[in-house]
């Protein structure tokens, strides 16, 4: 089952949880009213996305764990923060007539970097049609202390490229951090200098 | 606010006269300015008496006399042609008005620019703030102890105080476990969601006991991921 991601606000979560309560008769009667503004505000391109809305696919929940994982990478406190995934099946979203172009984003993570997407939104009344479906989809929420556990461990394995990173021009002192402690083992790896622990 | 007091407008209309043929100082006026250049034929920063032979100052059939104010010091200027004299006049008018000018202008942008110092002064003290999902009206407790507890079960914020403990993990004296788990069962789906963020950040142990039969029970599919994140983020 492919599964597209979209990465929703923290601030906006209460009142996700309130529209899950509405149980399946509810819902049907929201349905027919549309889906809620806000919801509608959900899923329109911002400035970060590109033309269409930036979405990542992923296979099943293990990497849905990693784009999380690398989301949290990119921020600076990342132990401190959950995050949260609005769902849609891609097979749901093809029917409805909605195209999904794979385009290359500008993530740190090289499997989360593989699996961006873009809806295309022709028209208002498509953009309606893309919140309901993620408004019946699942919600997937990551706490950070597992999300933390998750960065550190691809952190120092080879999936991270650290060029989008040192690019980016926020958080840039994080980022230089991070490159240069890379670059430092990886000095210390070649021409083997003394370690305090050698 | 006045910082500069303008000077004092003369009751006489004298007229500065002066040859042309001196290179102009530069004056720190038209480097605060920025903008608009004072006239620099005009105003300098010092006394200039230009001409041939003894200058004479004073009122003379020839030669016109009058103080100038540029900001830092009087400046004379002796011309010994009365027709350069009626332009010369006009222009140190215009100057005045120019002076007047750039003085509202500094104070507005002074003005601006306090405000631009209060504000980011404000932003480096709300930056200095933990960060949390804890809106009150004090601060962030650093510590969540029996009083705190209490309050947010009062005032009805006990979903923000627990998400801010599931978030920042605050040293927490106050016994949480019973409020927490009554809370579980709260009709509330934003407060059971917190509830078990809460349980699995402070008690890691009971949430491995408790959150998997809540999840069993959920009947908001939004809440119950919540929960299940909640879960993992325990076994973790």
């Amino acid at each position: 089952m492919t599964l597209l991601l979209r990465a929703l606000r923290v601030d906006s979560m209460d009142r996700w949880l309130k529209l899950g309560q509405a149980g399946p008769t509810a819902s049907e009667g929201a349905e027919v009213a549309g889906p809620p503004i806000w919801v509608i505000r959900e899923f329109l391109p911002t400035d970060r996305d590109g033309e269409g809305l930036s979405v990542f696919e992923v296979n099943d929940k293990s990497e849905a764990l990693t784009v999380a994982a690398a989301f949290a990478f990119e921020s600076e406190k990342f132990e401190k923060r959950r995050y949260v995934f609005a769902t849609v099946e891609k097979d749901k979203l093809k029917e409805s007539g909605l195209d999904v172009v794979c385009t290359s984003g500008n993530f740190c993570h090289k499997l989360a970097e593989s699996r961006h997407r873009e809806i295309q939104i022709p028209n208002v009344r498509a953009a309606e049609t893309i919140a309901r479906l993620f408004m019946q989809g699942e919600i997937i929420q990551f706490e950070g202390r597992k999300l933390a556990i998750e960065a550190r461990k691809f952190a120092q394995s080879d999936n991270l490229s650290y060029e989008p990173l040192a690019r980016r021009p926020y958080s840039a002192n994080w980022a230089w951090k991070a490159v240069l402690s890379f670059l430092g083992q990886k000095i210390v790896a070649v021409h083997g200098v003394p370690t305090k622990g050698s | 606010m006045m910082l500069f007091e303008p000077p004092p407008l003369p009751t006489t209309t004298f007229v500065v006269a002066q040859e042309p043929t001196t290179k102009p100082l530069a004056s720190p006026v038209e480097d605060l300015s920025g903008g608009s250049r004072l006239s620099q034929e005009t105003w300098r920063t010092s006394p200039v008496i230009s001409g041939t032979g003894v200058p004479t100052v004073g009122f003379s059939q020839n030669s016109w006399v009058t103080p100038n104010f540029n900001g830092n010091a009087i400046s004379l200027a002796i011309t010994s042609d009365p027709s350069s004299a009626d332009k010369v006049s006009l222009r140190a008018q215009m100057d005045r008005a120019q002076m007047e000018q750039i003085d509202e202008r500094t104070q507005a942008g002074l003005q601006a620019l306090s405000r631009k110092v209060e504000l980011l002064a404000r932003a480096v003290e709300a930056m200095a703030r933990p960060v949390s999902h804890f809106q009150s009206e004090t601060s962030a407790p650093a510590v969540v102890t029996a009083e705190v507890l209490n309050a947010a079960l009062e005032t009805g914020k006990l979903s923000d105080l627990l998400n801010f403990i599931a978030d920042e993990l605050p040293d927490t004296p106050a016994d949480l476990l019973d409020v927490v788990q009554s809370a579980l069962r709260d009709p509330d789906p934003v407060l059971r969601a917190a509830a078990g963020r809460a349980l699995s950040a402070a008690y890691p142990d009971r949430a491995l006991e408790l959150l998997p039969g809540a999840i069993a029970e959920e009947r908001n599919r939004f809440v119950a991921s919540a929960l299940q994140g909640a879960l993992d983020a325990a076994f973790a």
